[in-house]
């Protein structure tokens, strides 16, 4: 039943909290998938003595009927719960996530002046689509699911796992959340990376730009991996990634960024 | 009323000469900005010098002596030219070269980076895509009936770091036409720079409009951007009370991408 809403259904999915170190790293899928999503970053990092924490969103990794019923203030709810957590095993925590996780990685930043840093990769904050932020909400009630537009095949497709239809209420949700963290984005002055993927077609590129001018960040590092696609996490450069997050983390920890 | 102008400029140039320091095989690059010296870029200069690296910043064409010399000053023929010898001069004996420029040298630099993309990394101090001075859009118009007008107040921070600045203290109207001409070329090329670069810029700034940096960032080509955003200090960043901060963080960004580290 569930195989024939999730892609990759034998993938691992579910949360997780792996205790290592002092300095913890959240991390945060995005919309409509699991930590699959995070699994492999969590994986590097772990490797390298960070605990890493990843929750798993209310209606994700079940049914797209059950994603529609979840309002965004839920998957905050469930991300600041496991944020608490971290920070009781941990003595610094920095947050990050994928897409939607990036987005919830920004609000934790903004509510929580502790943390010490935000990790976003790709983060949602204006999607490329003029139009479906608008058509969203009006076609939920009559369209709750809608076919996800085929694209060329990417690495990350054998590693995400999630559904393959898109569930309309909760898009609509996602766009609610934008405009939460948009207002939010004065309170953010925490050190912020972004990796984006230079074949990503989902994001705006204009995130970072919008950061610059909204947030009251004092540090930002921008960096483009030009063979990745909007899972920068999962794409063939995700290794990548994981080093620039390393050495992001590490900066930040020596008082340097 | 010209005696005290004549003596102010006095005062203010007292060393506008260029500096240089040899170094190691990475060579950076200072570009000082509109009506500014090289003294400008002087405390930061020492500090990468300090760091092992070989430092130039060239006096640019018509600053450093009268008002009449630079409304003489043409964007290409004057100021982008003196910058491409400069960088020539540098490149022949650098096996890397990094340009940092503040304000009107940011632009410089942002053209040298389209043009030689063989440029390891540029530095963007207070980077003047848009000027916040209505006259100086208005320069273009002026020019024909007024050498110049008042610079506006000083909005350093520290204001000690009035020592390093140079200006003529008024705003020579011709040249500021030149400065409209570059900005304007500058803006197109943005996407076409692809060196890593490390932008740095003050929300107290009152020379340049609050959207210049956020604008940057969203036109770059670069793949590699790093965003240093400071609170206490004015347009002249690179001497102004958060100095020593601009100085480290250029410091570690030429680490970073400089080529024979990796």
């Amino acid at each position: 039943m569930i195989s024939a809403v999730l892609q990759n259904p034998h993938l691992e999915g579910a949360p997780f909290l792996w205790k290592e170190g002092s300095v913890g790293v959240l991390l945060l899928h995005g919309f409509a998938t699991t930590t699959s999503e995070v699994r492999l970053l969590g994986g590097y990092l772990r490797a390298r003595g960070y605990t890493v924490a990843a929750p798993l969103l209310p209606g994700h990794g079940t049914t797209p009927q059950e994603m529609n019923r979840c309002r965004w203030q839920e998957w905050v709810a469930a991300c600041e719960d496991a944020y608490r957590a971290l920070t009781a095993c941990c003595e610094c925590v920095f947050v990050g996530g994928e897409s939607m996780g990036g987005l919830l990685a920004l609000y934790l930043a903004s509510i929580y002046p502790k943390v010490q840093g935000v990790l976003a990769y790709a983060p949602a904050l204006q999607i490329t689509s003029r139009t479906k932020p608008l058509l969203a909400p009006l076609l939920a009630p009559f369209i709750p699911m809608s076919a996800k537009p085929s694209h060329a095949p990417t690495h990350a497709d054998a590693f995400w796992q999630g559904y393959t239809v898109r569930p309309l209420h909760a898009a609509a949700e996602l766009f609610h959340l934008q405009q939460a963290v948009r207002a939010r984005l004065a309170w953010i002055c925490q050190p912020l990376l972004i990796v984006q993927g230079g074949r990503d077609h989902t994001v705006s590129s204009e995130v970072p730009a919008i950061l610059a001018a909204e947030s009251s960040l004092a540090w930002m590092e921008v960096h483009c991996l030009a063979d990745s696609g909007h899972c920068v996490l999962l794409d063939a450069e995700w290794q990548q990634g994981a080093e620039l997050t390393t050495a992001f983390i590490e900066k930040v920890l020596a008082g340097c960024a | 009323m010209r005696v005290a102008a004549q003596l102010r400029l006095r005062v203010l140039q007292a060393h506008p000469e260029s500096f240089s320091f040899s170094g190691s095989s990475v060579g950076v690059l200072l570009l000082h900005g509109f009506t500014g010296t090289p003294r400008e870029m002087l405390r930061v200069g020492e500090v990468l010098h300090a760091q092992g690296l070989t430092v130039r910043a060239p006096l640019l064409p018509g600053h450093g002596t009268t008002l009449a010399a630079m409304n003489r000053c043409h964007w290409q023929r004057d100021w982008v030219a003196a910058v491409e010898t400069a960088y020539a001069d540098l490149a022949s004996i650098c096996s890397e070269v990094f340009v940092a420029g503040l304000s009107m040298g940011s632009l410089l630099a942002l053209w040298l980076g389209a043009h030689h993309p063989q440029i390891s990394g540029l530095l963007l101090y207070s980077p003047a895509l848009w000027a916040t001075n209505r006259r100086l859009s208005l320069a273009p118009m002026l020019q024909y009936v007024l050498p110049s007008f008042p610079a506006g107040a000083s909005d350093l921070h520290d204001l000690q770091a009035a020592v390093w600045g140079g200006g003529y203290g008024r705003h020579p109207v011709r040249a500021a036409a030149q400065l409209l001409a570059l900005q304007r070329q500058v803006r197109v090329l943005l996407p076409q720079v692809h060196a890593p670069a490390l932008v740095v810029y003050s929300t107290q700034d009152c020379s340049i409009r609050p959207r210049s940096a956020p604008e940057a960032l969203r036109c770059l080509g670069s793949p590699d951007l790093e965003v240093l955003r400071l609170e206490h200090s004015g347009h002249m960043l690179t001497a102004d009370a958060e100095w020593a901060r601009v100085a480290a963080v250029s410091a570690a960004f030429i680490t970073r991408y400089a080529h024979s580290n990796s």
